[in-house]
């Protein structure tokens, strides 16, 4: 059976991340930071209100979709980091999932996925350059600005919930 | 947020701001060598001599070595990330420039100087 509305629901939250992930790329870099890192992962939000409302599957689905945008706006490369580190996060929110239910914070989510996300494009970088320095040398500031801007997007999914699940469930 | 998150989320930055105060503080010293690896190989420069240089791999890659620095001076690679980190001079710094595949590191005295020699284009 398909589910006409759960589809619809879908595409609202792609076109979510895509508008999202152009108004990030309008933001001009922070400075101080490398422009890599410097991404606070806005359309992550929309990831991970698919992730605990939606489905689980459906997350990763999403993920897939937002890296095949990456890919076509970006190049090849950009869609594979993109794709990798979406997967990560959201294997890594999973593991949580069943460890802790409820019993964390959509910020500690939050904040353990856009390190995952970081952690997982690193690790797909390093085996693309087979050059594993690289994760030492990047594995501290990814850390850092993981968990700034991992508790800055899980802020974010908290206000957003209500008024998606207005959406979502009317 | 609550207190439990501050808390660990406290943590987490405590570990990363460790983990990074500790590399700066025990590896201080300036390069010798610059290492480079891009598709067709490694090669290694001195930081000693000033030199503008282009890869056969992808002559749109230029390196500059200034002052015993090297940077990416430039690139034609999309996102510009390798040309932004702009100069290195210590050991362990590293940049990359993925759509290229090519790794800029700079490596100390120790280092094996020889290398694969490549034929870079002097610009």
């Amino acid at each position: 059976m398909v589910d006409v509305k759960k589809i619809t629901f879908m595409g609202m939250m792609l076109a979510m991340v895509f508008v999202l992930l152009l108004i990030e790329r309008a933001m001009p870099a922070l400075p101080m930071l490398p422009p890599q890192f410097s991404k606070i992962g806005l359309a992550n939000v929309i990831v991970m209100y698919v992730f605990f409302f939606v489905g689980k599957k459906d997350a990763f689905v999403m993920v897939g979709l937002k890296a095949l945008f990456g890919f076509l706006l970006r190049g090849p490369v950009a869609g594979l980091l993109s794709f990798s580190g979406g997967v990560f996060s959201v294997i890594i929110m999973l593991v949580l999932f069943f460890m802790f239910r409820q019993r964390i914070s959509y910020v500690i989510y939050s904040v353990a996925g856009a390190i995952g996300f970081n952690v997982g494009q690193l690790v797909v970088a390093c085996i693309f350059l087979w050059d594993f320095r690289l994760f030492v040398f990047y594995f501290p500031v990814l850390i850092i600005t993981g968990a700034v801007f991992g508790t800055v997007t899980g802020m974010f999914l908290k206000i957003i919930i209500p008024a998606f699940n207005r959406i979502n469930g009317g | 947020m609550t207190k439990k998150d501050f808390i660990i989320v406290g943590i987490i930055l405590i570990l990363g701001g460790l983990l990074l105060v500790s590399r700066y503080f025990f590896r201080r010293d300036d390069g010798v060598f610059a290492q480079i690896t891009c598709l067709f190989g490694v090669t290694t420069f001195s930081l000693d001599d000033d030199l503008i240089f282009t890869l056969p791999s992808n002559e749109n890659i230029v390196f500059e070595i200034r002052d015993g620095q090297i940077a990416f001076l430039e690139s034609d690679c999309p996102d510009k990330v390798c040309v932004h980190v702009g100069f290195l001079r210590r050991v362990g710094q590293m940049a990359v420039c993925l759509p290229n595949n090519t790794v800029l590191a700079i490596l100390g005295e120790d280092a094996d100087s020889a290398g694969i020699d490549l034929f870079v284009k002097n610009r």
